[in-house]
């Protein structure tokens, strides 16, 4: 059961500048939980995947909208949940598979490369559409121990 | 963005002063890597060792530079994080598209000897 005490919401606009915010005290928030640089960077790198794909696809780059990001800190575990009210995605379209390697520089996909990278770094993934049209990612990294 | 900019021979050598380059900021980077590519330098080492966070939109930037630079040209790395180089590996951009050196000396090496192999 997850630990009200360790639970802890960040809410930024739809701006590619705030983004970096979100990063920066996710990656000091896994880190005092697990006291492990690596997680901690890895998590802040998906979850920055995550919020640009909100910004870029869900919210078409505007700004103004709002990007909640609620942050779980279990035994073991730590869950993350975007939540947006943008344009929402086909998970099985996107495949979150990465652009295939290319010999030749000119073949290389320039984008695409965001989803890939989110479910290679966490364990666990889900993407629904609640009926209200909030969109919820949400995200699990499993942790050796937490102190 | 603050870039310095060194020359060794046919070799530019380019050290952004961030931190970060990420989707706010990876515009500008191509911009001014374009910049430099405009000028005539085929021939770029990428000193990254003051970036110590690269998300995909930063990725794109250097991808998009290296198309610029097409067949005649050749980026080069070094001073890559460990956080930089776990995106590499993740994207799988590790492995030949971008070569990765441990210091300057070597990166510019690995320019030089593949412009020798073409030559």
């Amino acid at each position: 059961m997850s630990d009200p005490q360790k639970a802890i919401t960040l809410r930024i606009e739809s701006r590619w500048e705030c983004v970096r915010l979100v990063g920066s005290a996710l990656r000091g928030i896994c880190l005092e939980h697990t006291q492990d640089p690596e997680i901690a960077s890895c998590i802040e790198l998906a979850v920055c995947e995550a919020i640009n794909n909100i910004i870029e696809h869900g919210y078409g780059g505007e700004s103004g909208h709002a990007i909640v990001v609620e942050v779980h800190l279990e035994l073991g575990r730590i869950g993350i949940r975007t939540k947006d009210t943008g344009k929402s995605f086909s998970p099985e379209s996107a495949g979150g598979r990465v652009p295939a390697p290319a010999c030749d520089c000119s073949e290389i996909r320039l984008r695409g490369r965001g989803l890939h990278i989110i479910t290679s770094i966490m364990d666990t993934w889900s993407y629904e559409t609640h009926s209200d049209g909030t969109n919820v990612l949400q995200l699990t990294k499993y942790i050796r121990s937490t102190v | 963005m603050d870039i310095q900019e060194t020359q060794h021979n046919a070799v530019t050598i380019l050290s952004p002063q961030v931190h970060r380059i990420e989707a706010s900021n990876a515009q500008t980077f191509k911009n001014a890597l374009i910049d430099v590519i405009s000028r005539g330098s085929t021939k770029i080492v990428l000193d990254l060792h003051h970036v110590d966070f690269m998300d995909s939109s930063g990725l794109a930037a250097l991808l998009a530079i290296l198309k610029r630079l097409g067949q005649n040209g050749r980026i080069a790395l070094f001073g890559v994080s460990a956080n930089v180089r776990k995106l590499f590996a993740i994207t799988r951009l590790d492995n030949g598209i971008f070569a990765i050196a441990d210091t300057e000396e070597e990166a510019i090496q690995l320019l030089e000897n593949a412009s020798g192999a073409h030559e």
